[in-house]
């Protein structure tokens, strides 16, 4: 309800009342060299206006809800067939001037009322290259150009963006709000979306590769409403409650021509399925499985042994990128011949993260029992020993002294030999140990929430489910409430009506009206407005009866 | 990307958190089976989506039976290694079994709730017919209608349940790990 502030004027008591009409019309477009579409709805154009009303032939008007259907067209159109007039004043009408990209804007109104305080119902651009009539016989005949103008929507249509990341508790307005002046390029004063009283849930949450109308959407559906501009060019959140106070009520039937009923030959969804996703990190776990295993060779060359471990989801990726919990060493062989013993005292040394649970990886470690020093001990011993046994042999100590130096030559012979035992005991102390580290596997996930609103008492083949996922929403009773409405929204649908009655330009699509006892939600609004048919000053209205 | 998966948090692998599919939930409940699948042999099909077949035991006391080489669509991507998968078939009349929903690891929050056309504010929808002298409803052909528009409003929640380790020889020994219709099915 975008032209509330035409409500209570003069026009909408013609407008609402089976009173006499004179209805009008004027439409004005603004040089595209020099002035900016934006700067004819903030109200600041370089250019002047032009009013081409006197050369417009007809017009043929129409607004579309948007989405609600995945071929619904996101922008309103309008066709306008004009008077061919290179002399016209203040500006020939002629392809020169009917550029595409020219801005352009239409008013109703009634020739009773003064111009300026007529209704704005389309704003938007010229499209594309008009129709021209360059030859026509006889030669005194009206040559006609014809225009098509789209709305401010149709710009974006194929505007994809990766836009800002918003944190937790941030207003989903101010993601619309931001990401329309960053990636529409509108100026704050053309956007009229405020606060929406939602507070982002994840921790992160961003618009990644999508077209920036329907992203905003995805935003805006937490709160039920849907971006649009309207009919004055403003970037609009447009609400979409099918309760909402009605906009017109006609208590007797009098301004409408005819209500049908149409016919809808697909059958109508009776199951909404609502995805969401928690904000709240979920844990799942497998089943405890072999994480890591290797195997460490080691013996006198090293006191201890410390090995790091990672645990690797497979070949290819990056160590420590697997997360598990209750970690266990296992050994599964020790390889040794005279390291008996060696690594049975292996420890496994788990490095918990933050969170307290998480293990990424560790370190297996083990004593080898040798210690250094005693190689040289060994070393040195021997070393002494042999000495004193070629000293002995070169001043032939046995001759002299006999048999004491024999028993003393025999003594350092054994302990000679011992050293050297020793030694090539020492030397011979190494093994390989085969390890495997245990754990369960886990995974942080924020885990999927889902709301199912149906109809009761549905067989299985009678359910017609249709399923809508968006991640901005993660609290299920919000969740609920959203799937509820978008059930009776689809069962609606399958009552389509399509409404002919005396024009009213304050109505606007996504608009609630009542006629008699019924409520109507209006998908869409088509008019030709042209001077002296029959159409003129009708309107045909296609809507939802929700009452 | 199918849309029932989700991502690990920082940019880690593609992990299996699926929403149930499609929930049958207040009516024929004699329908619902409970299975296991367990010893999955993975497979890429054609179309690159990788498939398992397994068994699976009903999981029902009465008509409990194996089938055996069901082949179930996986939207896996990544690599799966090794789980076991519960899931829930429907079996039709004509005793044709079809998957209906599968889980793995964890399951979804969901909640299903029923409303009647009236509790949803459109009555006109029921398209029937209201007597107040008999105080009852009545369809386009005069009979009286088992649907009342205004029927309450009928909600349920489904756990948010992890089975761990079942093993296809479990079931039927312990209903603890049945996961049958009333086991997945909280109040209601």
């Amino acid at each position: 309800m975008s032209k509330d502030a035409w409500f209570g004027t003069t026009l909408d008591g013609i407008w609402r009342s089976k009173s006499l009409r004179q209805p009008g019309f004027a439409v004005y477009i603004w040089n595209p060299n020099r002035t900016s579409i934006s700067d004819v709805v903030m109200g600041v154009p370089e250019s002047p206006r032009y009013d081409i009303t006197k050369w417009v032939l007809s017009i043929s008007l129409r607004d579309t809800v948007a989405f609600e259907q995945e071929n619904d067209a996101v922008i309103s159109a309008a066709t306008i067939i004009l008077d061919y007039d290179k002399n016209a004043i203040p500006i020939q009408v002629t392809e020169q001037t009917l550029l595409h990209g020219t801005p352009i804007r239409i008013y109703q109104g009634d020739e009773r009322v003064d111009r300026e305080e007529w209704v704005c119902v389309f704003t938007g651009q010229l499209q594309g290259n008009p129709a021209v009539a360059e030859e026509v016989r006889p030669a005194a005949s009206h040559r006609q150009i014809t225009v098509s103008a789209v709305d401010r929507a149709a710009a974006f249509t194929n505007t994809v963006v990766t836009a800002f990341s918003y944190d937790k508790g941030q207003d989903i307005g101010r993601a619309a709000v931001e990401t329309a002046v960053e990636f529409m390029d509108l100026n704050r004063r053309e956007i009229r979306i405020g606060y929406q009283d939602y507070a982002i849930g994840h921790e992160k949450s961003q618009l990644v590769d999508i077209e920036v109308l329907n992203g905003i959407y995805e935003i805006l559906f937490c709160v039920g409403k849907k971006p649009r501009f309207d009919s004055l060019g403003y970037f609009v959140a447009a609400d979409s409650d099918l309760d909402k106070p009605a906009s017109r009520i006609h208590k007797v039937k009098d301004l409408v021509m005819s209500i049908v009923r149409t016919q809808t030959p697909q059958p109508v969804f009776n199951s909404v399925r609502l995805l969401g996703l928690d904000n709240t990190l979920s844990i799942v776990e497998e089943r405890e499985k072999r994480l890591a295993h290797g195997n460490i060779t080691s013996g006198f060359f090293e006191a201890a042994v410390r090995e790091d471990v990672n645990f690797s989801e497979g070949a290819g990726e990056g160590e420590g990128s697997r997360r598990a919990r209750d970690t266990r060493l296992a050994r599964k062989k020790i390889n040794s011949l005279f390291g008996v013993g060696l690594a049975q005292d292996a420890d496994w040394s788990p490095v918990t993260q933050d969170d307290g649970i998480s293990v990424l990886g560790g370190q297996i470690s083990f004593d080898t029992g040798y210690v250094p020093e005693l190689r040289v001990v060994l070393m040195v011993t021997w070393f002494y020993l042999k000495t004193v046994e070629l000293v002995a042999e070169f001043f032939d100590l046995i001759a002299i002294y006999g048999t004491p130096a024999k028993i003393a030559f025999a003594a350092v012979w054994v302990a000679e030999s011992a050293a050297l035992l020793a030694m090539l005991h020492a030397f011979s102390t190494m093994g390989r140990l085969y390890w495997e580290v245990y754990g369960i596997p886990f995974q942080y996930v924020y885990q999927q929430l889902c709301s199912v609103a149906q109809i009761s008492n549905l067989r299985t083949e009678q359910i017609n489910e249709t399923k809508l996922r968006n991640d901005w929403l993660y609290d299920i009773n919000v969740m609920d409430a959203r799937a509820k409405v978008l059930l009776k929204r689809e069962l609606v649908k399958g009552w389509s009506y399509e409404i002919t009655m005396l024009d009213d330009p304050l109505i606007d699509v996504d608009d609630v009206i009542e006629i008699g006892e019924r409520k109507y939600y209006i998908t869409s609004i088509a008019k030709v407005i042209s001077r002296g048919t029959p159409d003129m000053g009708v309107m045909k209205v296609s809507a939802w009866r929700v009452l | 990307m199918p849309e029932e998966f989700m991502f690990s948090p920082g940019g880690g692998g593609v992990k299996l958190v699926q929403m149930v599919a499609r929930r049958e939930v207040d009516r024929h409940k004699d329908l619902l089976l409970g299975l296991t699948a367990s010893s999955p042999r993975f497979a890429a099909n054609s179309q690159g989506l990788m498939e398992y077949t397994c068994s699976v035991r009903v999981g029902v006391v009465e008509n409990q039976g194996l089938v055996e080489n069901v082949l179930i669509s996986q939207w896996a991507q990544g690599i799966v290694t090794d789980f076991n998968i519960p899931v829930i078939m429907e079996r039709s009349v004509a005793g044709r079994l079809t998957i209906i929903a599968r889980a793995e690891m964890i399951l979804p929050d969901v909640r299903v709730t029923s409303y009647s056309y009236g509790s949803l504010g459109v009555p006109f929808v029921a398209n029937l017919r209201y007597d107040e002298s008999t105080d009852k409803w009545y369809d386009g052909f005069g009979y009286e209608s088992s649907l009342d528009p205004y029927a309450e409003v009928h909600s349920l929640t489904y756990y948010a349940w992890q089975q761990g380790n079942v093993s296809i020889d479990d079931l039927g020994e312990d209903e603890d790990l049945d996961a049958t219709y009333a086991h997945w099915v909280a109040g209601g």
